[in-house]
């Protein structure tokens, strides 16, 4: 994180805190436009007054810091005065207050507050020349040399190492997500880079950091294999076990630990593999990337200039929503017709009992009526059910006969006498209207009778 | 055994096209799910090898992501999508009479009328969600920002008819598509979409998030990514109109 991020991250919430809005009034827009200055000059001079705060702290021991000779600098380079860099100083030495709310242990909300908010201190004396950071300001400067960079997420691995040592288990969760985050949150801009959104910082990154990307994985592996292994120690699990019996709601186990090492493992590996996976691909192929494509422009265009039937359910079998449809006929695709046929003559419901495979009186007269007739054709040639409909075997007497000659295509054992064998196809052309007779319709895959001889 | 599992994967997808081995805040498990996501997790390579044979043989081809991946899938969490291979003939046992069906308003209507209607309400479906957002259709992994309501689709197509009715085109085929997208009264438009809508839930092409608001999901971005390129274009999509847009990606 820099100075500019960190600013930005947190510029709503003061704003929120500074907003003087009436419980209860109506909702309304908050401004997009920030009071101050476009150049930003009292930020700019401040940062810089921080970072110089910063470098002189770490490089001497100085219990007071000298910004004498910075305040003549910053003057001269800002083109002010160097009462305008003590404005600044003196604003960032100047504490105000802010108003919070907290819960309290037993879940009520009480309001706190704190001062501590300058960033920089001066001396008792005034002098002008002379400052350190506060508490507040450090914490500030740390938190801007925060990197999410998953070239660090090698010491946020050990990290957990340590937690596991000093028994702050509840830490381990945090920190261990933290580091699957920044993981997941690497492959998904991996990902985004494959669909051609361009991303100039990850595609210098992956090109020119590769190796410390490589190191950076190993390390995170290595760390984890570390805590896994200190994790899994007699002493160390009995710690854990004795604080876990301390803890009313424990926040995590040494399941969940153990879930979480292995997932960050199992994520580390995916994350190197999907990384030399692209770099190949970004090496190896010449790859196109369409733009933005104006769909609406196109349903226009598709009507002046008209595509091919065929074109358009190309298009729609591929990318519209399809279904699986597939035809299996059976008995229970006649049923419907057999039904109605009962409630008329009920003497006629042999198709109904053709489980017992014993033709009842209506089935033995249309068998008989047309057996010779069948048995020759079948010397010569198959019977398909289509044929006999032609051949007006729905009526047997003007009566109607479809039940009994559906019974005979499903049943054709009944026509098995005088050595005659039977046996049933089912054609393989999906299913067609076979007959359409007094209102009703047939509809199925074409059944055929044909002659066999001997076992079958 | 696997030949067994392989079955009761493939009727799964069949049906509902997704196994997610983990529910997600926006969505509970399917009967069966779980399952079936146990039985593919437990593959090694050889058997997710003789599956993808399997159906590679039929026009399609099994698309694992897992949450590093995308957004949208459970953490630590995988998700296997059945997607058609635009390469690919179509299987014969796939339809889509079902979806032409879904926009029918009249019995009298023929599959003509229901194919144009149905191409440009679809049309105007991938106007939301990827030209007005100035999304290209290869960018799959902003399916998560394609939120739109049903009117504002009705609206997008009354738009369209505004402007095919203010544009003069010449006689002939074109006269017939005009014909029937001209043809339209009241809210006929309203229950064509309400229809298009409807099959495109079921097919879990998009997504309900709330009452009348939708989302693409993303077997449906990974289907329009994988069919634009090999099918869109060229047939229904001029490539001369998007080849300004066009970019290198590959660094020399």
């Amino acid at each position: 994180m820099k100075w500019n991020e960190l600013i930005a991250a947190t510029v709503k919430l003061i704003d929120l805190h500074d907003s003087n809005r009436d419980v209860g009034s109506a909702v309304v827009s908050p401004p997009e436009t920030r009071p101050g200055r476009d150049d930003a000059i009292w930020l700019t001079i401040a940062i810089e007054l921080l970072e110089f705060l910063h470098v002189e702290t770490q490089e001497t021991n100085e219990s007071w810091i000298f910004i004498g000779s910075l305040i003549k600098e910053l003057a001269l380079k800002y083109s002010v005065s160097e009462n305008d860099i003590l404005y600044v100083v003196n604003y960032l030495s100047t504490p105000s207050k802010i108003n919070f709310s907290d819960i309290s242990a037993d879940g009520q909300l009480t309001k706190a507050s704190t001062k501590k908010t300058a960033l920089i201190d001066r001396p008792r004396n005034k002098s002008i020349d002379r400052c350190r950071f506060t508490e507040i300001g450090l914490n500030a400067v740390k938190i801007s040399k925060i990197t999410q960079s998953f070239l660090y997420a090698k010491h946020d691995a050990e990290k957990l190492h340590t937690a596991i040592m000093t028994g702050d288990y509840p830490t381990i969760e945090i920190q261990g997500r933290l580091i699957l985050q920044i993981i997941r949150g690497l492959s998904q801009q991996i990902t985004k880079l494959y669909e051609g959104s361009p991303d100039d910082a990850l595609e210098g990154f992956l090109n020119e950091k590769i190796s410390e990307f490589d190191d950076a994985i190993i390390g995170v592996s290595n760390a984890i294999d570390a805590a896994l292994e200190l994790f899994s120690n007699q002493s160390e699990r009995e710690k854990f076990e004795a604080w876990y019996e301390l803890q009313e709601t424990p926040t995590v186990n040494a399941s969940s630990i153990n879930a979480l090492f292995k997932n960050i493992l199992t994520s580390s590996y995916k994350l190197r593999e999907k990384v030399s996976q692209f770099l190949e691909f970004f090496i190896n192929e010449n790859r196109e990337a369409y733009g933005v494509v104006r769909f609406d422009q196109v349903a226009l265009d598709i009507i002046k200039n008209p595509v091919r039937d065929s074109d358009v359910n190309w298009n729609l079998l591929k990318m519209a929503p399809w279904s699986a449809q597939a035809y299996f006929s059976s008995i229970y695709d006649f049923q419907g017709v057999v039904e109605r046929k009962t409630q008329v003559k009920v003497e006629s419901v042999s198709f109904e009992h053709s489980s017992q495979h014993t033709p009842g009186a209506s089935i033995n007269r249309f068998i008989d009526t047309h057996f010779e007739e069948i048995k020759t054709i079948l010397e010569t040639e198959d019977l398909s059910l289509s044929k006999a409909i032609e051949m007006g075997w729905l009526e047997l007497d003007s009566e109607e006969s479809i039940p009994d000659l559906l019974g005979l295509y499903t049943t054709p054992a009944w026509l098995e006498k005088e050595g005659l064998k039977v046996g049933i196809m089912l054609s393989i052309k999906p299913s067609t209207l076979l007959a359409n007779t007094n209102g009703k319709q047939l509809y199925g895959r074409e059944l055929i009778l044909t002659k066999y001889d001997g076992e079958q | 055994m696997f030949h067994s599992e392989m079955g009761t994967v493939f009727q799964f997808l069949l049906k509902n096209r997704i196994v997610e081995s983990k529910a997600t805040m926006k969505r509970r498990s399917r009967p069966g799910e779980t399952e079936v996501a146990h039985i593919l997790s437990s593959w090694g390579t050889d058997e997710m090898d003789g599956f993808q044979e399997f159906l590679n043989s039929q026009g399609f081809y099994l698309h694992e992501a897992t949450d590093q991946d995308y957004k949208g899938i459970a953490l630590g969490g995988k998700m296997w999508m059945l997607i058609r291979r635009p390469q690919d003939e179509v299987s014969s046992f796939l339809s889509i009479e079902p979806t032409m069906e879904s926009i029918r308003i009249k019995d009298t209507e023929s599959k003509e009328v229901l194919g144009v209607w149905f191409l440009h309400i679809w049309l105007m479906y991938l106007y939301l969600t990827y030209t007005k957002i100035g999304r290209s259709p290869e960018q799959v992994s902003r399916y998560e920002d394609t939120f739109f309501l049903a009117e504002d689709l009705i609206e997008a197509v009354r738009e369209h008819l505004e402007r095919v009715r203010a544009t003069q085109f010449e006689e002939g085929s074109q006269k017939r598509l005009i014909e029937i997208l001209d043809s339209e009264k009241g809210t006929d438009v309203n229950r064509r979409v309400k229809g298009f809508i409807d099959v495109m839930t079921k097919s879990n092409l998009i997504q309900k998030v709330s009452e009348n608001e939708y989302q693409q999901t993303l077997i449906g971005a990974i289907e329009i990514a994988e069919a634009f390129r090999r099918v869109m274009l060229g047939t229904l999509v001029n490539e001369d109109s998007v080849i300004q847009n066009l970019h290198q990606l590959a660094v020399e």
